[in-house]
């Protein structure tokens, strides 16, 4: 077995001299390392472990909402929702490389997929106060990519709960203590769980960005 | 004094002699007191004379003549003082009478002359003062004359009543007495008698006792002079003497007796002392021999005292030596002792070092254990990674499937699903590697358990091997230390030993000294050994004196 | 394609037909069903008829794995299209090298096996469901899983 552990000896987790990772760049992409993943699994069902795929497997699919869905996620202290719809990716958060003489909004530039894209500094954008320091244990924070027609930004989010489907029908219009950068962009708050949540509005928003990033 | 050399005999005459004097004198005096005071004899004659003249002098109380005379004036008397004076007078009488008679009422025997006195004459004299007090008094006082005659006309009657009981109560007393006197009479004739009868008897008496007393002290004597005669030829050497068996038990026969025993014993004693002196003489010539025996044993005694103390030197030197040698082995046992000893308390540290070891060793497994555990804990996480990585494989799956049946739309799904499968396949891989990492430190565990165990297993062996040896080392310790007590007792039974070959060299020291001293002394015992031959001789001497007959 | 592993051979499925790829799930066996059906299963309300792939191919039953996969696969036409779930030793995705495909040696007893194709990694075997059960069989298994009491699928995987 320890023969074949290649992704820890001479692989990414070892001193990467295996010469497939220059074709596969990391051990997950080489076959090598599904076929040993694939022979994990030739073992004895673990306890329970039928009786939970017996319900799974019996249960109907469920209906679709027609509810569009929204992405919930926290700036600072601020929970904000946005439409599924805008949403491109979400991904781990990685170094965003500064560009030079540009600062306020932008924040740099990131690399999703091999693609560029601009970080935007949304809180500042939106007016919202900054994050308190994280402390350990936290959600990691994520990188939300979204898009809109031809536009592409990406920022930080401190915490990123999902993609989840919330009553619209209980939305309320935002309360008067937020800020008049935020009221621009959103329709109003929506109950999750024990807190209310501002959606934000893709249309207005990515003009905002457009007005406030544009280089004047 | 003269008295004291009179033979037994005389002195006995001269106490029988002396003691009839004295008999005969108190006999004579006997019969002088007695015709003295018998009756009608001169003392008796005087008394009697006496009373009778007593008796023609006053006139009986009892006899009331006097009251009569004395009643007789009053009828006549006149004057108040007289006749008080003659009343006075006949009340006193009259008070002697009753007195009187009260006497002779308890001093007369009954019979006749008491009837007579007490009655017959009292009773007419009660009447008599009856009347006078009843009626002459009064009539005197009265001064009636009549009835003064009339009470002396009866007073005269009752006198003349009393005066004729009174003359037969003379009568009869001198009828008694003259009974009395013939009596009387009788009885001195009868004494004068008796005593005569009896101054015989006595006589007789002392005759006879005057000649025993003659013969007793002729046996006396006798034998006073046999047992004198025996002695004086036992002083003068004869001890043959037989005394002639006393047939009294008496004080003279005892005397016999023990002058027999005593010449007996003396005879015993003399044949002894003869006897010893015999012998004396005989051991004189044996000492007289044995000296100059003597002599030429000393010279050898002499000799082997010197070799004594010699052999008792050579003991002393050895036993010095083999003490000192003795000495020497305890040092060297007591240092094998301290040597053990100290490899002892070596031991002891290592044992307790071990056992620290063995606590270590099990707190080492303990902690093994506790890996043991954690890895099986670490496999149960391990499982539930597994599980969600199937789980996550399968979603990937189905979404890639989903994906291509979407088609064009399906890509950027297919994409995410391609990588999520990539992703749960790394944690497959992963957990890959933790499990066998568990496995590794599982066997890990299980290698250092069993070492841990062969550990524990060896120190244990390596405790129980100190044990072991610390034991012995005691035991080695225990035996050097009883040695060395032997070694003490052996010193000092070599120390006695010298002692005791001292001591003898001492008392042969001491012999050969008292050998010598003896050999000095030889002459001087030849001089007293001669001495004593000589007083040996006097002695048998002296003894030949003694016949002893056989 | 759809990957199924039988006994260590790639069998090779179109992707297009499978519904959805579960875990292994303890069967409700039946009486007088062929050799190759094991029993039935409840997917999402239906019951559907698994085969044993092992069973049918290589003579042995499929071993209960981590990695075992029961494939629900759409026969018949569009209009009446059954479902059956095919029982493999594990189950993953591949494309194909469609140049590369080879018509494998015929067995009269396996019509439902296909030509030999290569993906790169090697060469697969591709299955054709369709000739697997014919439809009379296949309902005559649903009436006879009809006459099953009443959730016996639970009671089954909880006697397990």
């Amino acid at each position: 077995m320890d023969a074949e552990a290649c992704w820890r000896t001479i692989g990414i987790g070892g001193d990467r001299s295996c010469p497939e990772l220059v074709r596969f760049v990391h051990c997950r992409e080489c076959p090598v390392l599904g076929q040993a993943a694939e022979r994990l699994r030739e073992r004895e069902l673990p306890d329970g472990y039928a009786e939970a795929a017996v319900r799974a497997a019996a249960a109907a699919y469920e209906p679709r909402r027609h509810d569009p869905t929204l992405l919930v996620f926290r700036l600072g202290a601020e929970w904000l929702a946005l439409p599924t719809a805008c949403v491109e990716e979400i991904a781990s958060m990685r170094p965003i490389h500064r560009i030079a003489h540009r600062g306020g909004l932008v924040a740099g530039l990131v690399n999703v997929r091999g693609q560029l894209l601009l970080t935007v500094r949304l809180g500042e954008l939106l007016a919202l106060p900054p994050a308190p320091t994280r402390r350990l244990g936290e959600p990691a924070a994520r990188l939300v990519v979204m898009a809109h027609g031809a536009q592409t930004w990406t920022f930080a989010a401190d915490e990123v709960e999902g993609v989840v489907a919330l009553d619209l029908g209980e939305q309320a219009p935002p309360p008067a203590t937020l800020p008049a950068a935020l009221v621009a962009v959103t329709r109003g708050t929506v109950p999750w769980r024990d807190r209310r949540v501002t959606l934000l509005e893709t249309v207005p928003l990515f003009e905002l960005l457009d007005r406030g990033i544009t280089p004047s | 004094m003269v008295i004291r050399n009179l033979g037994l005999e005389k002195k006995l005459m001269l106490l029988l002699s002396i003691f009839s004097l004295a008999f005969f004198a108190f006999a004579f005096v006997s019969w002088h007191t007695i015709e003295t005071v018998r009756v009608n004899g001169p003392l008796y004659g005087s008394i009697v004379e006496g009373k009778d003249l007593v008796a023609d002098i006053l006139p009986p109380p009892a006899y009331i003549i006097e009251s009569h005379l004395l009643s007789l004036q009053l009828a006549e008397e006149s004057e108040a003082a007289q006749q008080a004076l003659l009343i006075e007078r006949g009340n006193a009488l009259r008070v002697e009478f009753d007195r009187r008679h009260e006497h002779w009422k308890r001093a007369l025997a009954p019979g006749t002359l008491s009837d007579t006195m007490n009655v017959s004459a009292y009773r007419p004299a009660v009447a008599y003062f009856e009347v006078r007090e009843a009626e002459l008094i009064p009539a005197v006082r009265a001064r009636n004359p009549v009835r003064v005659q009339a009470a002396m006309t009866v007073l005269n009657q009752r006198y003349e009543e009393h005066r004729r009981a009174i003359d037969s109560v003379v009568r009869l007393t001198n009828e008694r007495n003259l009974q009395l006197e013939q009596t009387a009479e009788k009885s001195v004739s009868d004494g004068r008698r008796n005593l005569i009868v009896l101054g015989g008897l006595v006589l007789a008496v002392v005759a006879v006792l005057a000649w025993l007393t003659l013969v007793m002290a002729n046996s006396l004597t006798a034998r006073l002079s046999l047992a004198a005669g025996v002695a004086s030829r036992v002083a003068d050497g004869d001890l043959t003497v037989r005394v002639p068996d006393a047939s009294e038990s008496d004080e003279s026969g005892r005397l016999l007796t023990a002058i027999q025993a005593m010449t007996t014993s003396l005879h015993s004693l003399v044949a002894r002392v003869r006897l010893a002196s015999n012998m004396l003489s005989a051991s004189t010539a044996e000492f007289t021999k044995a000296g100059r025996q003597q002599d030429r044993h000393i010279g050898g005694l002499r000799d082997s005292a010197v070799q004594i103390a010699g052999g008792a030197r050579s003991i002393s030197e050895t036993s010095a030596d083999l003490m000192s040698t003795m000495e020497s082995v305890n040092a060297v046992a007591g240092q094998a002792a301290q040597v053990a000893e100290g490899g002892r308390s070596l031991l002891e540290g290592m044992q307790g070092a071990m056992q620290q070891l063995q606590q270590g060793t099990v707190s080492i497994s303990t902690r093994l254990g506790t890996i043991r555990e954690k890895t099986s804990d670490i496999s149960g996480v391990v499982t539930t990674i597994t599980k969600i990585a199937d789980q996550t494989n399968l979603l990937s799956i189905n979404a890639a499937i989903e994906a291509e049946k979407a088609g064009d739309q399906g890509l950027g799904f297919m994409v995410l699903a391609r990588e999520i499968r990539r992703l749960a396949d790394q944690t497959a891989a992963a957990t890959l590697d933790i499990e066998q990492m568990v496995r590794h430190m599982q066997s890990a565990v299980s290698a250092g358990v069993m070492e841990m165990d062969g550990f524990a297993a060896q120190v244990e062996r390596g405790v129980g091997v100190t044990a072991q040896v610390g034991t012995q080392l005691g035991q080695i310790i225990g035996q050097v230390k009883a040695l060395s007590e032997r070694f003490d007792a052996v010193n000092h039974g070599m120390r006695s030993q010298s002692q005791g070959a001292r001591q003898i060299s001492e008392a042969m020291t001491q012999l050969m000294a008292g050998a010598q001293a003896g050999a000095d002394a030889l002459p001087e015992f030849n001089a007293s050994i001669a001495g004593l031959r000589d007083a040996a001789d006097s002695l048998t001497q002296e003894i030949s004196r003694f016949k002893l007959g056989t | 394609m759809v990957v199924l592993t039988v006994a260590g051979q790639r069998h090779a499925l179109n992707a297009a037909g499978v519904v959805e790829v579960l875990p292994w799930l303890p069967v409700a066996s039946l009486v007088l069903a062929p050799p190759a059906v094991v029993g039935v299963i409840d997917y999402r309300g239906t019951v559907v008829p698994v085969v044993d792939l092992c069973r049918l191919l290589v003579g042995r039953d499929c071993r209960r794995w981590l990695a075992s996969r029961m494939a629900v696969v759409r026969v018949g036409p569009p209009a009446r299209h059954r479902l059956v779930a095919l029982l493999a030793e594990g189950c993953t995705l591949t494309r194909l090298d469609t140049a590369s495909a080879q018509p494998g040696l015929h067995r009269p007893d396996a019509p439902f096996l296909g030509p030999l194709l290569n993906d790169g990694d090697g060469l697969l075997q591709s299955i054709d469901p369709e000739q697997l059960l014919g439809a009379e069989i296949i309902d005559a298994v649903l009436s006879a899983a009809a006459d099953l009491p009443p959730d016996p699928l639970s009671a089954q995987a909880h006697g397990r």
